[in-house]
């Protein structure tokens, strides 16, 4: 058994006290003392053997007086009443705040031989990160009679958060200096390849505590952390993660948000958002406020995979885009892949949006229940079994049909009426130590009407269950099963001889097999297989009410497999050269078609760096689609449906090539990149004049093919840590396109390049939080972009005994530039732990500047004329409060 | 908290500057088997900044004909063709002939319209909206329709005068008047009723091919609201219904979404619209239009607004009172748009007891229904009632 054993010469300091036993002799009596003057007091003259872990904010006076006999008795209620707690484990008192000393501690956890003496429980407290430190303590890996004097050895462990026991994902685990480093996985799981010898070991993860540990390594061994969350006005910290992850991974264009820094982007309404704040991102771009499509490097609305705990979300919204359908009570953050795409991930050109939920507390029972202006929230986690089986669960209804009120004549939410609810469901099991079982539920449903006679309705149902299996330290496994399912259905009885309910859904069962395995330390190969079995309901008409004479009848239904295997090799050639290869295989099978359409994906990505703090990236990707959404309006809007490629819609490819310079400046706490790409998609879908979309059995006929073509710079400046902390980013980027068939006049734009409706060249970006101390912090949110491209009339004429509008090719024109300033001030609860509870509040202000952003610029008739106008959605300053209670 | 968030009006007069794109040829005109075809050629104007001033479109002169597939030719090149003894089982186009070149539509046999089974009305149930509705039946094969609605309607004046002021020096009846007079309306001089008329300015079309049969059952056309003067007495509308092809159905369609459904949050783009007419030498120029060739059905219906069930009383329209003017006034008022409602309540004792003829005034546009509004006094010959 490869081992740890801790040598821990503990030093006990027991300062110069100024307090004194008072006679008689019989009594004690301290006074006004602070807690660590107590504690000092009680080892010198009451117990000696008294464990004591400071909590830094305790700035009580302690006035305690008994009898000898008594006074320990008396002291450790008054410290209980100041919500420490006392435990007496093996001969020893332990003194701290927030939790009951594990006196048991569950074996293999900690993963500490021999399991339960006082000195690894030492550790546990250590690890905890309180006053106490870490210098002097040396951990020892493997097994020193070994007698290796050089070579390597592997290292692995989870990394965990002190306070509930959830894995850490994302942490860098890394000898300073070297380049042996490492990232836990979404498990928390960490493994690396480490000279033998003595080491220092830094652990760092976004707003967490940094960690450091001394190691003494003689061959193999484990090791698992628990890590703390940072306390802002801790001074010295200078570490984290995120800045210099540019530099450890060869792929490109990944941006991960972490649902702290969402809880801070100001909104609108101040519902936190996470896909709010993936459009704050540097090469995502949407078609105006309210809109929820979001656009990637110039790819369209539906080629973005949306994935949350591997479910795919065919509608990421509520309300139509006001919100999204992601509870940030129970998300821990979202990843988003823009560039380099990881072999394992296929079925949309343009990107991956991973959305995760937490685990849940594994040591307690907690929730939240937040009230604003749209919607309440509640949400509860714990263990079931502790440190073994926890669960999350969050829940969010509405009861806002105020707001449709206030939105303007011709937005298309005029008379609306909107609700809707969500329900989050999270389980994780640890069967053992090398395996876990995940099971995730998510449904929401949102209903909406524009008028009292049309009502919408959809629904997102998800479940997935996931095993994750450590075979052994080089070779893992994650087995997914999943079913996601979107039913969409419009209800119209505006006459009662044509009522009728339309309805579409997809529904889709999947399965992915993924392997990891790590090959001679330099190679992390990673294989698999992924298939999805698709049963689409095109549309679906049936007549309602007992006059209506619409006819029920239903297209055929659309069922296929996309099968895909994928391998790709993370390979460190060299210290300063490592590549990502990676190929997929995607496979589209029809169930009634003739053709099947396949072909190979290839994810490339390679990195070199110069030093530590600078780097260089090269990669290519190419992508197949195979799903295809059927909208004609810009906006994703309530009537778009799903389809699948078919003997004759051709599935869409496309390919990005990308490079990128990445420099980290200012003691780690600042991250330069500059990406550019160029891109390329065939087959995207658009319509022809007059094309029926609903209910219409040949389609394929109302369709054009066009190809799109991106480029663009990305350049952002982030800055992880500190008390002003955020991005800011700038972007410069075309996309446009074309017919990729010629039918002579009627060729959209004849034949040439037309810009796309979410080509908008120029984005500044700022998103920023600035942290007075740690309970109060604003935060700015800054946009301005290019005013995205419409067609406008340029000509009018009288016809049909009205005046009609000649439009301009199309996407010919701009509406005015877009800018717009959101603050926020949040004031976070105090770091009282005896409290029960925990309130924070959020005071925001969308559109601060009252700006009249353009969402629309359109004519209507009037009179013998036109007359123009804009639509703006906010075009006032929205002021919102947002009210959350932790308990 | 709403006031808070208080009214946010967010559609703002926006008038960036265009190009412009005048000068496009647009025909309108289907043609009609059995009937009158009658064809308007115009052509588009520039938007420019100014696109709310009042302007009125030019019309371009050109020689209309119908021409038919066994080469006979209709018309003689005036806007009105007679094709009423046009054989419906030819094909036709139309041929426009102007300055920049002949133009021809698209070689079409004549589709048949669905019988009109009835006009019908309904009433929204918030009792502030009329809506007129159309029923009727065809063969499977003609499932696209469209109207067009020809109203006429009669209104009158808020105050029904007896009499009305002949100022002196005109010609009343062939005598020049030797004095200022008030002379009483006799029977059928009424400025009390007026006809007026319009079309329908929507874009009147439907699809019967998502119901089980070719049937539409009170289909909604238009609305009228409940103040409309339209609806205020007595309405009447010529309703011509056509069968569509199904090109010609998409083609309105996107004009009426082109020109209703624009700038919303989940409006369609604008598409670019391309008709079947084409300049014979020249087929890249756009010419904008759809022509049609069917064989309509016409009807005509009337809405006794006595009869609808409509509480559309406003009294604020007629808010007047009248004015008792002495004879002496008279020109005075006169020249100020007022003219004589009727005589002086006898009993009233300001009156001046030694005149005969005292009378009381009102503004002239409230006894003069072509005042009031801009109707005529032309009464149609078919109008069922016995207003004069």
């Amino acid at each position: 058994m490869r081992q740890l054993r801790i040598l821990f010469p503990l030093l006990l300091l027991l300062g110069f006290l100024p307090l004194k036993a008072q006679t008689p002799s019989d009594s004690l009596d301290v006074t006004k003392a602070e807690v660590q003057d107590l504690i000092a007091f009680l080892r010198r003259e009451v117990e000696p053997d008294i464990f004591f872990l400071r909590d830094s904010s305790d700035m009580r006076n302690y006035t305690v007086r008994a009898p000898r006999g008594e006074f320990l008795d008396k002291a450790f209620s008054a410290l209980r009443e100041s919500g420490y707690t006392v435990t007496r484990y093996d001969g020893h008192w332990f003194v701290m705040k927030g939790r009951d000393l594990a006196t048991d501690l569950p074996a293999g956890y900690f993963r500490v031989q021999p399991a339960a003496d006082a000195a690894s429980l030492l550790d546990h407290l250590d690890t905890q990160g309180a006053v106490m430190t870490f210098q002097n303590k040396i951990y020892e890996i493997g097994d020193p009679e070994s007698g290796r004097k050089d070579g390597t050895a592997t290292l692995r462990g989870y990394v965990r958060d002190v306070a509930n026991g959830e894995p850490l994902p994302g942490v860098s685990v890394y000898v300073p200096g070297t380049r042996s480093y490492a990232t836990t996985d979404s498990y928390g799981f960490y493994k690396m390849v480490l000279p033998l010898g003595e080491m220092k070991l830094s652990f760092s993860g976004y707003s967490m505590e940094d960690v450091s540990l001394d190691l003494m390594v003689f061959g193999d061994g484990s090791l698992d952390v628990t890590m703390k969350e940072k306390v802002y006005t801790l001074k010295g910290a200078t570490v984290t993660s995120e800045s210099a992850s540019h530099h450890r991974t060869p792929q490109m264009g990944i941006e991960k948000v972490r649902v702290n820094v969402i809880k801070n982007v100001p909104v609108v309404f101040g519902e936190a958002d996470a896909l709010k704040v993936v459009m704050t991102l540097p090469g995502v771009k949407t078609v105006g406020e309210a809109a929820s499509g979001f656009n990637v490097r110039g790819g369209s609305t539906d080629q973005n995979l949306i994935l949350f705990n591997d479910g795919t979300i065919y509608n990421p919204n509520h309300m139509f885009g006001i919100l999204s359908s992601f509870n940030t009570d129970v998300i821990s953050d979202v990843e988003l892949y823009k560039s380099s795409i990881p072999a394992s991930y296929g079925g949309r050109i343009s990107s991956v949006l991973e959305v995760k939920s937490r685990e849940g507390n594994s040591k307690k029972i907690q929730g939240s229940l937040g009230l604003g202006l749209l919607t309440s929230r509640l949400h509860l986690e714990g263990p079931i079994v502790k440190d073994r089986t926890t669960f999350i669960l969050g829940g969010r209804t509405t009861y806002s049909n105020w707001l449709f009120k206030l939105l303007p004549e011709n937005s298309d939410y005029t008379g609306g009426k909107a609700s809707f609810q969500d329900v989050n469901l999270g389980l994780n099991h640890k069967i053992n130590a090398n395996n876990s079982i995940h099971a995730y539920g998510y449904w929401s449903r949102d209903k909406f009407s524009f008028s009292n006679d049309t009502t919408f309705r959809y629904r997102n149902v998800n479940g997935s269950l996931k095993w994750h299996s450590l075979f052994n330290e080089n070779h893992s496994m994650t087995l997914t099963v999943g079913y996601d399912s979107y039913h969409y259905s419009l209800e119209d009885s505006y006459s009662p001889y044509t009522s009728y309910l339309l309805s579409t859904a997809v529904d889709q069962a999947f399965a992915k097999l993924h392997f990891r395995s790590s090959v001679q330390g330099s190679h992390t190969l990673d294989y698999g297989v992924n298939a999805t079995r698709y049963d689409l309901n095109p549309g679906r008409l049936t007549a309602t009410g007992d006059s209506s004479t619409v006819s029920s009848r239903a297209l055929d239904r659309e069922r296929a497999v996309e099968a895909a295997v994928f391998v790709s090799d993370t390979w460190r050639i060299s210290d300063n050269l490592s590549a990502d290869l990676g190929l997929r295989w995607s496979q589209f099978f029809q169930a009634a078609g003739e053709k099947s359409y396949g072909g190979p994906e290839f994810r490339i990505s390679g990195k070199y760096s110069f030093n530590d703090l600078t780097s260089v990236k090269a990669g290519f990707n190419t992508m197949r689609q195979y799903i295809h959404m059927i909208s004609n309006s810009i906006n994703v809007s309530p009537t778009d449906s799903w389809r699948l490629s078919s003997d004759r819609i051709r599935p869409q490819t496309g390919w990005q090539a990308a490079a990128g310079f990445y420099r980290t400046l200012l003691d780690n706490t600042v991250d330069i990149s500059l990406e550019a790409y160029y891109k390329r998609v065939q087959h995207y879908i658009d319509y022809k004049s007059g094309a029926v979309l609903v209910m219409n059995p040949n389609l394929a006929d109302d369709l054009i093919e066009t190809e799109n073509r991106s480029y663009g710079v990305e350049l952002m400046v982030k800055k992880t840590l500190g008390k002003l902390n955020g991005w800011v980013s700038y972007t410069w980027s075309r996309s446009q396109l074309r017919e990729m068939e010629d039918r002579g006049v009627l060729t959209v734009n004849g034949g040439r390049w037309y810009n796309a409706a979410y080509d908008k060249p120029h984005d500044v970006k700022f998103v920023g939080n600035y942290r007075f101390t740690h309970r109060y912090s604003l935060s700015v949110n800054l946009d301005y972009s290019t005013g995205r491209p419409v067609t406008v009339p340029i000509g009018v004429y009288e016809y049909g005994n009205g005046t009609r509008l000649v439009y301009s090719e199309r996407n010919s024109y701009r509406i005015p530039d877009y800018f717009r300033l959101d603050l926020a001030f949040i004031i976070e609860p105090g770091h009282y732990l005896k409290q029960l509870t925990h309130m924070s509040l959020t005071f925001g202000c969308y559109n601060v500047t009252g700006r009249k952003n353009p969402y629309s610029i359109y004519y209507t008739p009037y009179g013998n004329g036109v007359k123009g106008h804009m639509l703006s959605v906010f075009a006032v300053p929205v002021p919102y409060v947002n009210f959350n209670l932790k308990f | 908290m709403t006031a808070l968030l208080a009214a946010v009006s967010c559609i703002y007069d926006f008038n960036p500057d265009l190009q412009g794109r005048g000068g496009v040829l647009v025909v309108e005109g289907d043609i009609l088997i059995g009937d009158f075809t009658v064809v308007r050629i115009s052509r588009s104007m520039d938007l420019t900044t100014d696109v709310t001033a009042g302007r009125h479109f030019e019309h371009v002169s050109a020689s209309c004909f119908v021409e038919a597939s066994d080469g006979t030719v209709y018309g003689n090149g005036s806007s009105r063709i007679d094709t009423r003894p046009a054989d419906p089982s030819l094909e036709y186009r139309l041929v426009v002939r102007t300055e920049t070149g002949e133009y021809v539509s698209e070689w079409a046999r004549p589709l048949r319209a669905s019988a009109i089974d009835s006009l019908s009305y309904s009433i929204s149930p918030d009792a502030t909206t009329m809506w007129v509705e159309v029923s009727a039946h065809g063969e499977r094969d003609n499932i696209y329709y469209r109207w067009i609605g020809e109203e006429t309607w009669e209104y009158h004046a808020p105050f029904h005068a007896t009499h009305y002021f002949v100022p002196r020096g005109t010609i009343h009846k062939g005598e020049v008047m030797p004095r200022d007079t008030v002379v009483a309306y006799e029977h059928g001089e009424d400025a009390y009723f007026c006809w007026r008329s319009g079309v329908v300015n929507s874009v009147l079309v439907a699809s019967t091919g998502d119901l089980s049969e070719n049937r539409l059952v009170r289909h909604r056309l238009y609305s009228m609201d409940r103040y409309d003067q339209k609806i205020s007495y007595l309405y009447s509308v010529d309703l011509t219904q056509e069968a569509l092809s199904e090109a010609a159905y998409k083609y309105w369609t996107l004009l009426e979404k082109n020109s209703n459904d624009v700038g919303g949050l989940f409006s369609p783009e604008p598409m670019e619209m391309r008709g079947n007419i084409v300049n014979v030498n020249d087929p890249e120029e756009m010419v904008l239009g759809y022509v049609s060739v069917t064989v309509p059905a016409r009807t005509r219906y009337f809405i006794v607004s006595h009869d609808t069930s409509f509480p559309r009383t406003r009294r604020s329209d007629y808010d007047y009172e009248p004015v008792y003017v002495l004879k002496k006034d008279w020109r005075r008022y006169y020249s100020n748009n007022y003219d004589v409602y009727m005589e002086h309540n006898a009993d009233d004792p300001g009156r001046d007891q030694q005149a005969n003829d005292e009378f009381d005034w009102l503004p002239a546009r409230c006894v003069k229904c072509w005042l009031w509004s801009s109707g005529t006094k032309n009464k149609p010959s078919y109008w069922p009632n016995d207003d004069k």
